[in-house]
């Protein structure tokens, strides 16, 4: 089963075609996602993880770069 | 709203609206951007846009949403006083619109017509100002008109504004003693943000700039969700605080039909019950300042909201909020 770290870089690789290598530290701005973007890349974790993750908790939580999301995906499950 | 509200105010009587022929739906948004339907259908909770032919501009959306109304047999042309238009993208930037669509819609030259500059909380502040200049100068009919065409101003390639928004026009008519009964109003303003929804070109800054490439509409749409999340609790509360009243009062929360996905953040921030805070805006799309009178209008109209207390809140472009509350009595 794949970690939620690598969950994030697939769901990320495959809705936006990057090929460029991804780290935990990459951010989205990094990436070039606009707001749009943004909220479909949360839709597309929210697909592969089965975890609902509020549009709000991006700010909420302050989620910039990919560990933070898959720390969070973590977070959610363990509630 | 307070019990001491006079029955004989100005209040809405009447409400319709336009949406152009020419429509945009997921299936070629899917594709020009990549987006997944689902994502479009579900997520934003929009399925299409209308769009203003490229010769049809705010004064005919205006115009056409005005003459629905008349041909519902609403009021006649010769008792309205006041025309109140409001809009951000002109068809001149002179005149005023509005007088344009007097004489289109052979109104009395002694009616009082203008334009005023607003985005998606232009709704609210229309009804105010309509209210308050019939109270204040004995106008026993207004008609207050949104029309907005964003689409002559967006970039066809932008991924963040060119999925959401959608042109079209409403007209609302005022009568003294209408009974959509108009409470207190609560407005906000923060021009700090002017620069998250903006279009630059056209103006007496960038007077010659096209608005197009650099000069197109930009929106940082995390900027305005930030904003409406921070703002609008508080105006909603302001405004109910301003009327006597609760939250548990409020039968529907009409919010500016930003997207799906905004308004589900806010009613959550809110605490309030899904079946409280319509989205309506998937068959038009966030048409700006008419996405209030139209979600009005997709509810059944008076008719059918006989009877309740709603809170309408418009928020955006400015940044610019403002609240008021509508209960209805016929």
């Amino acid at each position: 089963m794949p970690s939620t770290m690598e969950l994030v870089f697939v769901a990320l690789r495959e809705r936006f075609n990057i090929e460029t290598p991804l780290t935990p530290e990459t951010t989205l701005k990094d990436i070039g996602l606009d707001s749009l973007d943004q909220i479909s890349f949360l839709f597309t974790l929210e697909e592969k993880s089965g975890v609902k993750i509020p549009d709000e908790d991006l700010d909420k939580y302050n989620l910039e770069n990919l560990g933070q999301f898959a720390d969070h995906i973590e977070r959610l499950r363990g509630r | 709203m307070s019990a001491s509200a006079d029955r004989s105010e100005p209040g809405v009587s009447a409400i319709a609206s336009y949406l152009p022929d020419c429509v945009v739906g997921n299936d070629e948004i899917a594709a020009r951007f990549g987006f997944e339907r689902e994502f479009l259908d579900g997520k934003i909770g929009i399925r299409q846009r209308h769009i203003a032919r490229p010769d049809e501009s705010v004064a005919d959306m205006a115009v056409a949403a005005a003459e629905r109304l008349f041909s519902q047999g609403h009021a006649e042309r010769s008792e309205i006083g006041l025309l109140v238009l409001c809009t951000q993208n002109p068809d001149y930037r002179l005149p005023a619109t509005a007088d344009i669509v007097q004489d289109r819609l052979k109104l009395p030259t002694s009616v009082a017509a203008f334009d005023f500059n607003q985005g998606c909380s232009g709704y609210v502040y229309g009804l105010s100002i309509a209210k308050a200049m019939m109270a204040a100068h004995g106008i026993g009919c207004g008609l207050l008109i949104t029309s907005e065409a964003y689409s002559k101003v967006m970039d066809a390639a932008d991924r963040s504004t060119v999925p959401v928004f959608g042109d079209g026009a409403s007209a609302t008519l005022l009568r003294a003693a209408g009974p959509g009964r108009l409470g207190r109003f609560s407005f906000g303003s923060d021009g700090s943000g002017a620069n998250e929804l903006i279009v630059r070109a056209g103006g007496s800054r960038n007077p010659t700039t096209a608005c197009h490439g650099p000069g197109a509409l930009y929106m940082n749409g995390r900027s305005i969700f930030n904003f409406m999340m921070k703002r609008v609790p508080a105006d909603v509360d302001a405004c109910l605080a301003a009327n006597g009243m609760s939250r548990a009062e409020i039968d529907l929360f009409v919010f500016h039909q930003a997207s799906r996905y905004m308004l589900e953040s806010l009613g959550r921030e809110m605490r309030l019950e899904k079946e409280r805070v319509p989205v309506m805006m998937a068959e038009f799309a966030n048409t700006v300042s008419s996405t209030i009178p139209m979600t009005l209008e997709a509810l059944g109209g008076m008719l059918a909201l006989n009877g309740k207390k709603l809170l309408l809140s418009g928020f955006g472009v400015g940044l610019s909020w403002a609240s008021t509350i509508l209960r209805i009595e016929l």
